[in-house]
C-alpha cells in the first residue's frame, strides 16, 4: 500500500482541504453570492466577482420552462462576451452510449445537460458543479471544468451524465458570469451558488 | 453561522463492517459532500451504495459514465434501492467516492452527483453518476453500505456546504 493512499485510510478522507482550518467567511471555501430564479428569467449573473481568490465554484440545480422532453443544456458566458471566444468539450453517457465532441469559435460555452426540461416530475431538477481555476488572472485564458446531469428514473436518453470543459480565450480577469437558458426559461427554484477558494498564503 | 465548507462528522472503522451511516443531521448547509474511502478484504469486493433516511425501497435511480481501462461505457438503473454501484474494489486496495447531495433540505427530489474511482493497478474503473432520490424529505441520514464488509480502516467523511444567504 502506498505511503499516501495509507494515510488517507488512517487519517480519514479530508476532501480537498477547502475551508477547513476556520468557520465562515475566513476559511479557504468562501460562499460569495446566490442567484434564485423566481421563474421565467432567460439569464442569471454573478456581477463584481471579487478578485481576491484563486478558483470559483458553482453549484446549483436548474430546471428549464421548456416544455418538450428533452436534453437540456445552460450556456455561460464570461464579462458579457458574446463574441466567437468560447470552445467546449464534452464526455457524456447516456445510460446506453458514451460520446465525446468538441466545439470551437462558439459564442458561449455550452454546459451540457446541466438542465433538465418542465415535462418530468414536478421537483425534479438537473443539478451540477462548475470549477473555474486562475478566474482572476490576467495573463491567462480561462479554463472552466463542469460535472452535471439528470436523472428522472426513466429510460429516456435524455437524462445524462456528462463532463464539460469550456474555455474563453481573452486573458481579461473574469468579473462576472452570465448562466444562460437556451431553451425557454429558467424555472422557479432553479438556483446557482458561487464560491470562491482561496489560495495558501 | 455554518462555515462555508465545514466538516461535520468523520467515522473511520475500527473493524469490518457492512455499513456507514451519518445521522441527526442538521438542515444547516445547502448541499451535502461525502468523501468514502473503503477498504475492500483481501478476497471479496466491496462498492460505495448510498441511501437516504433509511429509505431501503425502490426510490432510487442512476445514470452511469465509466471507463475501466479499456473502453468507455454508459449505463442506467431504475427503480433501485440505492444509488452506486461503480468503483468496486477488491483484494484489499483501496477506492475513493464522492457523493454531492444538491440541496438536501429542499422540499424537491434529491439529485445525486457521484464520482467513484478504483484503481488496482490492471483492473479499475472511474466515473461520474447522476442519481436520483425520489422523496421531498430533508436528507437527516445518509447511509453507505456494500454486500461484503468494508475493512477497518474505511473512513467516510461528511460535510456540508452552505451557500451565500
Amino acid at each position: 500500500m502506498s505511503p499516501l493512499v495509507a494515510a488517507r485510510a488512517a487519517a480519514a478522507a479530508r476532501g480537498y482541504g477547502w475551508g477547513l482550518s476556520a468557520g465562515g467567511p475566513s476559511g479557504g471555501f468562501e460562499a460569495i453570492a446566490t442567484v434564485t430564479a423566481a421563474g421565467g428569467e432567460t439569464s442569471l449573473s454573478f456581477s463584481s466577482i471579487p478578485q481576491n481568490f484563486v478558483a470559483l465554484q458553482i453549484r446549483g440545480i436548474y430546471r428549464d420552462n421548456w416544455g418538450s422532453a428533452s436534453a437540456v443544456t445552460m450556456a455561460v458566458t464570461f464579462n458579457s462576451d458574446t463574441g466567437s471566444n468560447y470552445a467546449s468539450h464534452l464526455l457524456r453517457g447516456d445510460g446506453a452510449t458514451a460520446t465525446a465532441a468538441g466545439y470551437t469559435g462558439q459564442n458561449q460555452i455550452a454546459l451540457w445537460d446541466f438542465g433538465i426540461d418542465n415535462t418530468v416530475t414536478s421537483g425534479t431538477f438537473a443539478a451540477g458543479i462548475v470549477d473555474i481555476h486562475d478566474y482572476a488572472s490576467t495573463s491567462k485564458a480561462t479554463t472552466l471544468r463542469c460535472f452535471a446531469g439528470s436523472n428522472d428514473n426513466s429510460t429516456s436518453s435524455n437524462r445524462r451524465v456528462t463532463l464539460s470543459s469550456g474555455l474563453w480565450t481573452p486573458t481579461a480577469a473574469v468579473s462576472s458570469v452570465q448562466l444562460k437558458s437556451v431553451y425557454t426559461s429558467f424555472a422557479a427554484g432553479t438556483t446557482f451558488a458561487l464560491y470562491g477558494i482561496k489560495g495558501a498564503a | 453561522m455554518p462555515a462555508t465548507y465545514e466538516p461535520i462528522a468523520t467515522t473511520t472503522l475500527a473493524s469490518a463492517a457492512k455499513s456507514i451511516t451519518f445521522s441527526a443531521i442538521a438542515n444547516t448547509w445547502t448541499d451535502l459532500r461525502i468523501v468514502f474511502v473503503p477498504k475492500a478484504p483481501s478476497s471479496l469486493a466491496v462498492g460505495a451504495n448510498l441511501r437516504f433516511n433509511g429509505d431501503t425501497g425502490a426510490n432510487y435511480s442512476m445514470t452511469l459514465l465509466y471507463g475501466n481501462g479499456t473502453a468507455a461505457a454508459s449505463s442506467r438503473l431504475t427503480g433501485q434501492d440505492y444509488i452506486g454501484g461503480l468503483g468496486i474494489v477488491q483484494n484489499g486496495n483501496i477506492g475513493m467516492w464522492t457523493f454531492d447531495v444538491m440541496s438536501y433540505k429542499a422540499s424537491i427530489y434529491k439529485t445525486v452527483l457521484g464520482g467513484p474511482t478504483a484503481d488496482e493497478n490492471g483492473s479499475g474503473t472511474v466515473g461520474r453518476i447522476v442519481g436520483l432520490w425520489r422523496n421531498t424529505a430533508v436528507v437527516t441520514s445518509v447511509t453507505l453500505y456494500s454486500l461484503n464488509d468494508f475493512q477497518a480502516g474505511t473512513t467516510a467523511t461528511l460535510y456540508g456546504i452552505a451557500r451565500a444567504a
